[in-house]
């Protein structure tokens, strides 16, 4: 399917009614900004309006309340309306109500701040009793009345009541106010939930707005919110900053820079939520995306503390209630959970975003099945709603269900034609469709043609293997068959994981299905494509024994593990940054691991979470047994939550667990710990001289020993390199000690100490392409046949798309009669585009034939001689294969069939 | 079992082939082959030493080549290097412009019809005002002015190789019917210094360049081999490709960066050889019927191929196996006739 252009929410289409629209939307805004830096007055006007006037105003509240004659002005009703003092606004709105005085106005905030306090059928009567034709504030309750009657579920009468307001977009819009303007706005966007095309009549209407009034900072957020809700992140943000820097404590704005923030997967998202609390404890939404966050990082106390908050001042709230649902839903409360969605549904029959939220998050937590579910529950409320077939088409792709997965997608495209997740997607779906799949045993290999015959004969060996062990460790099947995608652009690969985890990542589990970056990708440099299979079916099996309840950290941790148990090398390692981090606290204590993988605080954080996960993991293994880590699994199943499973199973709190688990990993790593001088910062210019060795640590011994090396000192480097290598034994990244150790050993003609260095390192780091490949090199120089081969097929699991890989092993295996294992190299070799394909093939053939398969011989050199007939060597070989193949088929003859 | 020539099928080859065949067998002498094949190889400024050397380096080792492994008449091995004083014994003279223009002359005086010219220029290109140059020692030659030098050679057949950088626009200049231009990059804004020249000097000794395994290598699969290396080198070193040389044979001025299969450029390539055909090997003539038949056997799997798509595979491999069986103890025959 070809999918027309995805839309593109973005300022500039205001302005672009002609060529170089793009650039004079910036020229324009531009203008906007100048306008408004330079307006000191303006600027000032705001600031004075949220802050010191505010304090004015609650005098004048606490004064009016007290003597009713003194009634204070509607647009100080509004900025009490505004700084969230909903009560208060309130009750000052109903005194001059009471008085007769600006009726309409009044009666409209009050709507407002009942609707702000949950009270709905009140509300309502307030702007009914509000409306008046020739009212300044008509549309504005317009549009009110039509979100009240959309919380009711009374779609057609919102709808019309709407459409009816824009109505007034035919006569003269040259009178309208900004406020006007902006309610007018807020009509057509919310009309856009059918018609997609009124988001840019919104995003105009928002435009004329701000163009009207420069200070009307409320319609600046608005149009903030519409940017960020239709994917243009980058807009928004700018705008919401633009707020700010005219009045920092503008709450609405600091709310939405966090949503920006959170939509980027920052880690500032959590300060500026907070911040905007701290300027308005009232802000409901801001309390209801902290309460988020906070779940987010397994703290559900807190989250329900928030939650309780948020519901003190509008104990309706659909918001907050969807958000207690969530945790009801998390912590497995089948009967809770129940119970307030019955209760939601009759308070707000219209908040179908119940569904599309709890699908959001049951997909975060990888309840991909759940989601789809959710999703599916939304769309019974409403045909219509975008969001909720986006959300079915991609828990469905996630699932492994293609077909149906791309119908949901598509539908949500032609609603949300700014969706460019949708849109991606749909475009990955359709690069999927030109992959191969090929099933064997109990998986289903996905790839792009050339390279699915390549893996095959390495992928479903070991994914089998990966099974069959882990089904006995973890005495669980997951249901079969796995489906395995392997992408050859990391692009798609990304597109298959957006939304999930806010950083770049190469593998991923769905459960039922996996998927990771083909090796010829490399994105992240050479990466062993192998212990990325391993370790996502681990995911796998985790996801399945707990009902996909698992903790992500717990699910990393186990995995590389599992990675680490595998095969020499394989899982991540431990490097100085990481001591160091640790060292310096930088890393969160065990019972608030999750934080780390949601919101990293600095960019390697998340790798080192994963590492420090699995130390943990490794810890509770050693400790309590695998039996303890199956008997956690199953608890999670149950919705036992960390601290509880951690009780039941471990007989510790959180902060035992915390506590034992720092001493086992400065116990694990003392010798490196003592030798890592944080005191330094990491990247101490490296005067390598005396004072610094003096010091002893590892990081100065590393660098001196590494500048002794270049110096041609080998004697000095040997020294200073062995010390560093003594005390930290694990590392061996790019450019470790034992690195560092074989090129000296080589320069000294030592190719056996060489290659002892090297040895370690593989074993230690199995993505490290070039050491195997110089590894394997000294090997075959040392005729160590055996070795180089050994180490060789390792490499097939960083890179199996190299020719010269395959020839070398397949020449090894031939010297060495092997002509079984020299096969499959040499099939790959003619698979991989050789300059020489006529050779390659009358290799194959003849290690066929060498392995007695005369037929399969017989044809690959039929296919060489096509292009190359008067190849001598193959020619030949033909002939005696014809004769072979003759004298078997006459000695098949003569045998008398059973 | 060896079968008779088969005349009729020599139609279905490009005549050339089979002419250029007769007219060697017919000359027949390994002098008369040798000397029709005339080599002038030009160093350009090598600028930095690193450059001076590997191109000195390159030049040297296809002279080598030429003489030892394709046979070429050290008498008609012409090297421009330079730096004349670096290995005197071998060089003919300075590459100045005007020594270029004088041995060009030489050789297309002394050349016959139909003799095979390969010009090999080895350097630095650049860019200026529209003109394209090869960087000499004292003024630089454009390519306006080689392609007016190489009109001497009518009749003959010129093979021009630019392995300089920006080289790529040589061939619209440079490209007439008879002539075949084959530069190291595809335009000039391909300015990096080109790998293609190394691995295209060592092309006609390398096994694998010898794609379809007749024992030669023909200039088609020479350019092959050397772009195939150039990509691996490239993609090895996980660089960005900065040069895609092409080739020019149809003499139309629009080279071709993957010349045979389909496209025009490369039909006339893959019919050139530096080395000299087997035929004249031996004046036997068991061994001249026995070549013969061999080639009525490749022009019937030529045709054979022709019909793949009508053909069920099991009959198509049976008639091919049937043919390259035939050929098979025609080669056998072929290798025991020999002296
Ligand atoms: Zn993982």
């Amino acid at each position: 399917m070809a999918v027309q252009e995805c839309a593109a929410l973005d300022r500039s289409t205001f302005f672009g009614n002609n060529a170089g629209g793009e650039a004079q939307g910036n020229q324009m805004g531009l203008i906007t900004s100048l306008k408004l830096s330079a307006g000191g007055y303006s600027a000032h006007l705001a600031r004075f309006r949220h802050a010191a006037k505010l304090q004015a105003i609650c005098g004048l509240v606490i004064l009016a309340l007290v003597s009713s004659p003194n009634t204070i002005a509607a647009e100080d009703v509004q900025t009490l309306l505004e700084s969230g003092k909903y009560a208060e606004a309130a009750a000052a709105a109903r005194a001059s109500l009471d008085q007769g005085i600006d009726t309409d106005h009044n009666g409209y905030l009050l709507g407002e701040a009942l609707l702000s306090m949950g009270q709905l059928p009140e509300a309502l009567a307030a702007f009914e009793q509000a409306l008046s034709d020739d009212s300044d504030h008509r549309f504005q309750i317009e549009v009110a009345i039509s979100r009240i009657f959309l919380l009711q579920g009374q779609t057609n009468d919102a709808s019309q009541r709407l459409q009816q307001v824009l109505v007034a977009l035919e006569s003269d819009t040259e009178s309208l106010s900004s406020t006007e303007l902006t309610a007018l706005a807020d009509a057509a966007r919310l009309l856009g939930y059918d018609d997609p095309a009124r988001y840019r009549l919104a995003l105009r209407l928002y435009e004329q707005a701000i163009v009207r009034d420069d200070d009307n900072l409320a319609a600046r957020v608005a149009l903030a919110d519409l940017l960020l809700d239709k994917y243009n992140n980058t807009e928004a943000s700018a705008l919401y900053k633009e707020v700010l820097a005219i009045d920092p404590r503008y709450a609405l704005a600091l709310f939405g820079l966090a949503r920006s923030q959170y939509f980027d997967h920052s880690r500032a998202a959590i300060q500026l939520v907070r911040q905007a609390l701290e300027v308005q404890p009232s802000l409901v939404p801001a309390r209801v995306l902290l309460a988020r966050m906070l779940l987010e990082m397994e703290d559900y106390s807190a989250a329900e503390e928030e939650l309780e908050q948020a519901l003190t001042v509008n104990p309706n709230s659909p918001e907050a209630l969807t958000m207690q649902l969530v945790v009801r839903y998390l912590q497995s409360d089948p009967e809770g959970f129940k119970t307030l969605l019955t209760r939601l549904r009759e308070l707000v029959p219209g908040y179908i975003e119940v569904y599309a939220t709890l699908a959001e998050i049951a997909a975060q937590n990888r309840l991909y099945s759940d989601a789809v579910s959710f999703a599916r529950e939304a769309l019974v409320s409403r045909r219509s709603f975008s969001r909720a077939h986006g959300l079915l088409g991609l828990n469905l792709l996630r699932l492994g269900q293609i077909d149906s997965g791309r119908r949901s997608l598509e539908q949500a495209f032609r609603g949300d034609p700014f969706n460019v997740w949708t849109k991606n997607t749909l475009d990955l779906v359709d690069r999927l469709d030109e992959l191969s799949t090929l099933r064997q045993g109990r998986f289903i290999l996905v790839a792009a043609t050339h390279e699915a015959e390549l893996l095959a004969p390495l992928l479903f060996p070991l994914a089998e293997a990966a099974y069959t062990h882990f089904a006995e460790r973890y005495g669980h099947e997951p249901r079969t068959p796995i489906r395995i995608e392997v992408y050859p652009s990391h692009e798609d690969f990304s597109v298959r994981t957006v939304g999930l985890v806010g950083v770049d990542i190469l593998g991923v589990s769905f459960g039922p299905t996996v998927a990771f970056d083909s090796p010829s990708v490399g994105t992240f440099g050479s990466i062993n494509w192998g212990s990325v299979l391993w370790h996502e079916l681990a995911h796998t099996f985790h996801l399945s024994m707990s009902g996909s309840r698992v903790p992500r950290w717990f699910t990393e941790g186990l995995a590389v593990v599992e990675e680490h148990r595998a095969r020499p090398g394989w899982g991540g390692d431990v490097d100085p940054g990481f001591l160091e981090a640790y060292l310096q606290q930088r890393l969160p204590p065990a019972s608030r691991l999750n934080e780390a993988f949601t919101r990293p605080s600095y960019p390697r954080q998340v790798v080192h979470a994963y590492f420090l996960s699995s130390l943990l993991l490794a810890f509770v293994e050693e400790r309590y047994g695998i039996d303890a880590i199956r008997s956690m699994l199953n608890g999670y199943r149950e919705g036992l939550t960390t601290e509880s499973n951690v009780s039941a199973n471990l007989g510790l709190t959180m902060s035992e667990l915390d506590q034992q688990f720092d001493t086992y990993v400065r116990i694990r790593f003392a010798h490196a710990l003592e030798a890592l001088d944080i005191s330094l910062p990491a990247n101490a210019p490296s005067t390598a001289g005396p004072a610094m060795e003096t010091t002893k640590s590892f990081r100065s011994l590393w660098r001196a020993g590494g500048n002794a090396l270049r110096a041609g000192e080998l004697e000095r480097a040997e020294k200073l390199l062995s010390e560093a290598k003594r005390q930290f034994p694990e590392f061996a990244g790019a450019g470790s000690p034992y690195h560092l150790l074989a090129q000296l050993h080589l320069k000294r003609g030592n190719a056996a100490a060489a290659s002892t260095e090297l040895e370690s390192v593989v074993n230690i780091n199995a993505d490290d392409l070039s050491t195997h490949r110089k590894l394997a090199e000294l090997y075959l120089a040392e005729n160590k046949r055996d070795d180089a081969a050994q180490i060789l097929e390792r490499v097939l699991f960083i890179d199996p798309f190299e020719i010269g890989i395959r020839e070398q092993l397949a020449s090894i295996y031939e010297a060495q009669g092997q002509w079984e294992s020299a096969v499959p190299e040499r099939a790959a070799a003619a698979m991989l585009a050789p300059l020489d394909p006529a050779g390659a093939r009358f290799r194959l053939a003849n290690a066929l034939a060498q392995n007695n398969e005369f037929s399969a011989a017989r044809r690959e050199l039929l296919r060489a001689l096509e292009d190359a007939p008067m190849y001598d060597d193959a020619l030949q070989l033909l002939l005696d294969i014809r004769q072979t193949l003759n004298q078997n088929e006459h000695r098949a003859r003569a045998v008398p069939t059973e | 079992m060896v079968l008779p020539p088969s005349l009729e099928v020599e139609v279905t080859r490009p005549v050339l082939v089979f002419l250029f065949g007769l007219v060697a067998l017919s000359a027949s002498t390994l002098a008369a082959e040798r000397d029709s094949r005339h080599l002038v190889v030009v160093n350009g400024i090598g600028g930095e030493a690193f450059y001076r050397d590997l191109f000195h380096r390159w030049a040297v080792s296809f002279m080598e080549l030429a003489e030892k492994h394709l046979n070429i008449n050290p008498d008609q091995v012409f090297y421009l290097a330079e730096d004349p004083t670096r290995t005197p014994q071998r060089t003919t003279s300075q590459s100045r412009k005007e020594e270029i223009e004088r041995i060009l002359r030489l050789v297309a005086e002394s050349s016959k019809p139909e003799d095979l010219i390969m010009l090999l220029l080895i350097g630095h290109g650049t860019a200026r005002d529209n003109r394209i140059l090869f960087n000499l020692p004292g003024p630089d030659m454009s390519a306006s002015e080689l392609s007016e030098w190489l009109d001497a050679f009518e009749g003959r057949r010129v093979i021009v190789i630019n392995a300089s950088s920006a080289s790529g626009p040589f061939v619209p200049t440079v490209a007439r019917p008879g002539r075949v231009v084959i530069t190291a990059t595809s335009s000039a804004a391909e300015n990096q210094q080109p790998r293609f020249g190394g691995h295209f000097v060592t092309a006609f000794a390398a096994p694998v360049a010898d794609r379809d395994k007749d024992g030669r290598v023909s200039l088609l699969e020479a350019f092959v081999y050397a772009t195939g290396e150039v990509e691996r080198d490239y993609e090895r070193e996980n660089r960005l490709r900065t040069e895609h040389a092409l080739l020019d044979d149809d003499g139309d001025g629009i080279g071709t960066r993957t010349p045979g299969g389909e496209e025009t450029d490369g039909r006339v390539a893959a019919r050139i050889f530096m080395t000299p055909s087997d035929v004249n090997v031996s004046t036997n003539a068991n061994v001249l019927a026995l070549t013969v038949a061999a080639r009525a056997l490749v022009d019937r799997i030529e045709l054979l191929k022709r019909r793949k798509q009508e053909l069920s595979v099991l009959e198509y491999e049976t008639k091919l196996e049937s043919l390259l069986l035939q050929l098979a103890l025609n080669r056998q025959a072929y290798r025991k006739g020999l002296p």
